[in-house]
């Protein structure tokens, strides 16, 4: 922290000075002699989570590094959405985010993993819409698809050529961690295997990055294996590397998430050869200014009717929690298509919603943990055991369920008697069954598989399937006993 | 996937985040008071959001 104060300190007197310097034509007289040394300076976030209400001051710490930087690069490392419905659920989706990313000027953005959450056209819609380009380098688009995303740009910053690589994380399964239905036109090659086919760049710039979406240790591997490059800057593991270190002689940065942070990076270029390099990591939260157009802009975003834009009707209203745990399972078992979806009554934060519109505001207060939804296989079995399990931890109370009516039984030992929907039930059978994350990794239980998020949480699930039926009615349903 | 709390093994389903990683390690060992100030780190040290997404052979540390 003593870091950040000195950093802003110093920034603090460099803006006081700035007009003994910088009237405009220093930018013009740095760049005319190309013998001085030039620097490089890229403030750069990642993992941003649709977190506009960080924007105001973020931007003031643009516009104030500005002043010292005329000439400085802002670049986002990938995940610009999801974790905001205000942003998420907007109509198009991704709208505000894009719109202050115009605003406060970023000039390139990875792709990343969350890139993909409302699928392939909007995501082409929100590349559209920006003013500054998408990279990423590892993608293969299907015929047919034409997202214009580029796998690398080449920039010019005071006669500097600067080449940007783009790369996103690709798990065990070969795709990256989004809802598989997103990714069907695209295949991903691992960052590692596609590097070398961008090093022919190497001969033709003076810098090289690359903006990464692949998770600090995956960078750390790949400065390993590309030893060629300057600078990795990275997200997707919203790691904060408070003081960015060379790895094999590659800075490698992270600037955790959500606008938190930032990291400022300056690169020393002379003869077409990089002197020097170093990053420091600024706290944007800690950030005194904010910047009055962006909060208008922002504040315009939160008072949108997006929440409170009706998806669906109730029919009747819900009077007690189960009767809206009901609602909750089933939008979760059909949106992940699962046999059964389990929810635990602490997540359902109302005992009460009234019969008419449903509005995204509603679903929000009604599950606001923003938890995603995992699906297991289980045998018949297990998924008696676990409904035993949770029924235990949760104190004596059974979990809310969909595709099944239980009972719990005491004969000497606790067992649960479960039917259901299709009147056939076998313990040796194998079914699908989703829970949000936090059963899944508080409750122990055992399952034939690991278990796969779905990348989609269960409020998502909810608007979903009421945007799906239209109207719902829950009225007097009661699944447990 | 495998993924090591504090230099245990664990098995998490896959797309797990580090909460749910610290939620699996707190619940299996009982120590609920590292929920009241839940500070997680990487094999490098350095500080990891709750929200950061966890691949398999990850490596990580309640503080």
């Amino acid at each position: 922290m003593k870091r950040h104060f000195l950093f802003f300190l110093c920034l603090a007197l460099l803006c006081s000075c700035q007009g003994n310097h910088n009237d405009g034509n220093a930018k013009s007289d740095f760049k005319s002699d190309s013998n001085l040394e030039k620097e490089i300076v890229i403030l750069s976030v990642n993992d941003m989570h649709s977190s506009i209400d960080m924007f105001p001051k973020f931007a003031a710490l643009v516009d104030s590094l500005r002043n010292v930087y005329p000439d400085m690069l802002v670049f986002s490392a990938g995940d610009n959405r999801t974790g905001n419905p205000v942003n998420d659920q907007y109509n198009p989706v991704n709208f505000p985010m894009i719109s202050l990313m115009n605003k406060v000027g970023f000039d390139l953005s990875a792709v990343g993993n969350h890139e993909w959450d409302a699928g392939t056209d909007n995501l082409q819609q929100n590349i559209k819409q920006a003013d500054f380009p998408f990279v990423c380098a590892n993608v293969t688009q299907k015929d047919g698809l034409n997202l214009d995303i580029k796998p690398y740009v080449m920039l010019e910053n005071q006669g500097v050529k600067i080449a940007v690589v783009g790369m996103i994380e690709v798990r065990h399964d070969g795709i990256p961690g989004a809802h598989p239905s997103n990714l069907t036109q695209v295949s991903f090659k691992k960052a590692i295997d596609a590097m070398p086919e961008y090093q022919y760049l190497r001969e033709q710039c003076d810098v090289m990055i690359v903006l990464s979406h692949l998770g600090f240790e995956d960078d750390v591997e790949v400065a390993q294996a590309t030893p060629y490059l300057d600078v990795i800057l990275g997200g997707h593991t919203h790691t904060l590397v408070e003081f960015p270190t060379e790895h094999n002689g590659v800075l490698v940065t992270q600037a955790g998430s959500h606008l938190k942070y930032a990291t400022l990076t300056k690169i020393k270029v002379k003869d077409g050869k990089v002197t020097g390099k170093e990053a420091i990591t600024l706290d944007v939260k800690a950030f005194r200014k904010s910047d009055k157009e962006v909060k208008a802009m922002v504040d315009g975003f939160n008072d949108s009717p997006t929440l409170n834009e009706s998806i669906g009707k109730a029919l009747t209203k819900f009077d007690n929690p189960e009767e809206l745990g009901c609602f909750m399972t089933d939008a979760i078992r059909e949106v992940s298509g699962a046999d059964f979806a389990f929810q635990n009554t602490g997540g359902v934060r109302v005992n009460y919603l009234k019969a008419g519109p449903i509005t995204v505001k509603d679903i929000y207060t009604i599950d606001p943990f923003g938890n995603e939804i995992v699906v297991f296989e289980m045998t018949g079995q297990q998924v008696k055991n676990f409904i035993v399990d949770t029924y235990r931890k949760n104190g004596g109370y059974p979990s809310y369920v969909s595709g099944m009516t239980y009972e719990m039984q005491t004969n000497g030992k606790l067992s649960a008697y479960v039917t259901t929907n299709s009147g056939r039930f076998s313990t040796k059978e194998t079914y699908k069954v989703a829970m949000n994350s936090y059963m899944a990794s508080t409750v122990r239980f055992e399952s034939l598989d690991d278990g796969q998020s779905q990348y989609m949480t269960s409020e998502e699930m909810m608007i979903e399937f009421l945007r799906r039926h239209k109207t719902v009615d829950y009225q007097g349903i009661r699944r447990t006993k | 996937m495998k993924i090591y709390v504090n230099e245990v093994e664990m098995t998490i389903f896959n797309g797990a985040r580090v909460i749910d990683a610290a939620n699996r390690f707190i619940n299996e060992f009982e120590l609920y008071e590292k929920l009241r100030r839940l500070s997680v780190r990487d094999v490098n040290r350095n500080k990891i959001s709750l929200d950061g997404e966890l691949h398999e052979g990850d490596q990580i540390f309640l503080d």
